[in-house]
């Protein structure tokens, strides 16, 4: 098959898929001999750099998609009006947070950092999917673990849980600088 | 703080931890020496304003209440300032890391929301224009089923039915091969079977119950898989064909 064609099957795949397209699923597609994804989006994104598109390649959720590209949002903000995305409460964005950073963990934990009750939170964000039950914990009760989904790293725009924002350490925290290295990394 | 002289409302805060800190923020209080007995002043004026406007208090803001005052008096009684290891006794110290930790996920929090703002203004490619073929034909388009799925779903049917008639003392006795061929002998033509259908055709609880074991031991065995279209929706049993 030629490189070429290789590169507009991806172009075509990218535009239908539903989600984010990741290697196992071009695998599927060729079945025999499937081309290596991360060096065709290479290429792709060389080309439309070349051309200078409105939109981009980008990789999200370990996968890759098509978006617009940010300087046109007001353009198509305009075409696409009452596109109300879910707007997440503080309740909801904390919880989250301390679900990302220090996952898998139990709801007691959350609610420690918190201070608050946070079951009908929790409950929200695992049936919008943007938790999941990990598991459980090895302890008395055996409670259940939370943990991030592909929803999630979709919502946030971030390929993997690792590519999150360093979490500050508490002494950087009243320190005047805050360059300073030795945060804690998200879990890979 | 005369100059507050407008209410702080309790319900625009997460909790008693984002109420300390606004406090904390708002009049440049050090979170290393916390003074307690005005922080703790504050707070109770917060909650009695709260009170007074008839506003239902959380637990949790009491509970931080009483904390604030036993922290409060131990300030006040003498108490040894070291312990046997020469290190400074002080009782807002629990109190002062459980700020600063709720202060980190508060940041990595709003972090987040620009995370999330950011992604909402780029527009992306998704499969959401396949909703109206999902509508003329469901079955293509059913999502892979946890077990913790499986388990809420078996909670909703027994939830759903009508109340059993009182048990008689015969035993009821239900095997697991027998309910097994008989989710079997019930797929249809297609080798399909929903499990709505699956749970009216036993009377009693026994009956479900060790229908439901089979059909975990069927999905152990892999004789079946189990799709659910989308979120509290009925789940499809698919006998997997083999070759």
């Amino acid at each position: 098959m030629q490189k070429n064609e290789q590169l507009r099957i991806l172009e075509a795949l990218l535009f239908a898929s539903p989600e984010p397209l990741n290697q196992s699923r071009i695998n599927s597609v060729f079945k025999d001999d499937p081309p290596k994804l991360a060096e065709l989006v290479k290429k792709l994104k060389e080309k439309y750099e070349k051309e200078k598109h409105g939109f981009e390649v980008r990789k999200v959720a370990g996968g890759y998609q098509f978006a617009t590209c940010s300087e046109y949002s007001p353009w198509v903000r305009r075409l696409i009006q009452n596109q109300s995305k879910l707007k997440l409460s503080a309740a909801a964005l904390e919880s989250l947070a301390i679900v990302a950073y220090k996952q898998p963990l139990s709801r007691f934990e959350i609610e420690s950092i918190r201070g608050v009750d946070c079951s009908g939170v929790l409950k929200t964000l695992l049936s919008r999917q943007l938790l999941k039950i990990a598991g459980r914990a090895e302890g008395p009760g055996r409670p259940l673990l939370y943990g991030t989904t592909r929803e999630f790293l979709e919502h946030f725009g971030l390929d993997r849980i690792s590519d999150l924002p360093r979490l500050r350490e508490i002494t950087e925290l009243t320190a005047a600088d805050e360059n300073s290295d030795g945060g804690v990394r998200a879990p890979e | 703080m005369e100059a507050n002289a407008y209410h702080v409302h309790l319900e625009n805060f997460e909790g008693p931890l984002d109420l300390l800190l606004y406090f904390i923020r708002r009049d440049e209080m050090d979170i290393y020496d916390i003074p307690i007995a005005k922080i703790t002043e504050e707070y109770l004026k917060t909650l009695d304003h709260a009170r007074s406007s008839n506003i239902v208090i959380a637990g949790e803001f009491v509970v931080m209440a009483a904390t604030l005052m036993r922290i409060k008096a131990k300030m006040l009684l003498p108490r040894p300032e070291l312990d046997e290891e020469g290190e400074i006794i002080d009782p807002r110290i629990e109190l002062m890391l459980q700020l600063q930790e709720y202060t980190r996920f508060k940041d990595a929090a709003a972090n987040l929301d620009i995370l999330a703002n950011e992604e909402n203004e780029l527009f992306k490619r998704t499969g959401e224009e396949t909703i109206e073929e999902e509508e003329e034909n469901p079955g293509l388009y059913l999502k892979a089923v946890s077990l913790f799925d499986l388990a809420a779903h078996f909670k909703t049917a027994l939830e759903n039915r009508p109340v059993l008639k009182p048990i008689e003392l015969h035993r009821e006795i239900a095997s697991l091969d027998e309910q097994k061929n008989a989710i079997l002998a019930m797929l249809d033509g297609e080798g399909k079977l929903r499990f709505s259908r699956l749970i009216e055709k036993f009377e009693t609880k026994i009956e479900m119950i060790v229908a439901f074991l089979a059909l975990l031991d069927l999905i152990r065995m892999k004789s079946v898989v189990v799709y659910q279209n989308e979120l509290f929706d009925d789940l499809e049993i698919h006998k997997v064909v083999i070759g």
